[in-house]
């Protein structure tokens, strides 16, 4: 996190709340990319979502110390929004990421791979 | 309470098996300086701090910890899978699989099980706080050395990111102690 930026308001830390990620002027302020995801495939997405993933759990670090920092929140919404988007369009893939994002006939939540199984496969460790 | 998120903080994909880097790298979750002990350290510490900025990093960077685990344990997961007995033996993997076989145990290198007498929880919340920072400070040490003794590429990718993220909370960490001194509490 570059704590230099985040410090520097340039609208006086004085920002509109942003939430719905389609200012595109602002985003481009606070570093963070409201594309449209339309064209990304399941793994493009997973990636994405590591990466903004990352980005939010670095921003909530930060704003725990530096809850007056507004320029952090903004980034922060909207790097939530985006990954909001991200996760809605991955659940469709049926490899859910949280067990309420299970959809269909089946629990689906079990399904392998779990985290730790290498490349989605389980590794010829005799499981099913 | 805590969501489960189906997926680890940074992926862990290693090519080949090695035991004897696993027998070292299970001390990154359950010895001294390792992941569980710094989760059980700050979820611990919370709940009498005065301060809800203290609160919420303690929360936040313990619960990070949490998947932290998760990592460690998947990297010794993924390096013991398929091993012989004699790989086993060879690697000097052979202490640790008689008593657990494969399966992930929080333990140190030398064996030792998780010990909460390695973390600290101290109502005089500069004392706990000064511990986190230099909790933080013995996890990035262990990493550096892990990273001397491992020459594969795919666990020091996951290694390089633990010990990077140790900097960020020791610099948070860091802040915090700021709070409480502004405040005199
Ligand atoms: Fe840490």
């Amino acid at each position: 996190m570059n704590k230099d930026r985040l410090n520097k308001s340039s609208d006086g830390g004085k920002a509109p709340m942003i939430r719905n990620g389609t200012n595109t002027n602002n985003a481009q302020k606070t570093g963070t990319r409201t594309t449209n995801f339309d064209n990304l495939d399941k793994d493009a997405l997973f990636t994405k979502i590591q990466e903004l993933r990352f980005v939010k759990a670095e921003l909530e670090l930060y704003l725990d110390t530096h809850p007056g920092c507004r320029v952090a929140l903004d980034y922060y919404y909207q790097t939530i929004d985006a990954l909001r988007d991200l996760y809605e369009r991955y659940s469709a893939y049926g490899a859910p990421l949280f067990a309420s994002e299970v959809q269909g006939d089946t629990w689906s939540w079990v399904d392998n791979p779990w985290p730790w199984h290498r490349h989605g496969g389980i590794d010829g460790r005799g499981e099913e | 309470m805590w969501i489960y998120e189906k997926s680890l903080q940074h992926p862990v994909k290693i090519a080949n098996p090695n035991p004897r880097l696993a027998g070292i790298i299970i001390t990154a979750l359950g010895g001294p300086d390792g992941e569980l002990g710094a989760a059980m350290r700050y979820l611990n510490q919370r709940y009498t701090m005065p301060d809800g900025r203290v609160i919420g990093i303690l929360t936040d960077v313990g619960s990070e910890e949490l998947g932290h685990m998760e990592m460690v344990a998947s990297i010794v997961y993924q390096l013991t899978r398929n091993l012989t007995p004699d790989e086993i033996r060879a690697g000097g993997f052979d202490k640790y699989y008689v008593e657990h076989g494969a399966a992930i145990y929080p333990a140190s290198a030398s064996g030792v099980p998780f010990n909460a007498m390695a973390i600290a929880s101290k109502e005089d919340n500069l004392a706990s706080i000064t511990e986190d920072l230099a909790a933080e400070q013995k996890a990035r040490a262990m990493y550096d050395n892990i990273l001397r003794l491992s020459d594969d590429p795919d666990v020091n990718d996951a290694i390089k990111f633990l010990r990077q993220r140790e900097i960020v909370h020791f610099q948070r960490f860091g802040e915090a102690m700021e709070i409480l001194k502004d405040k005199k509490f």
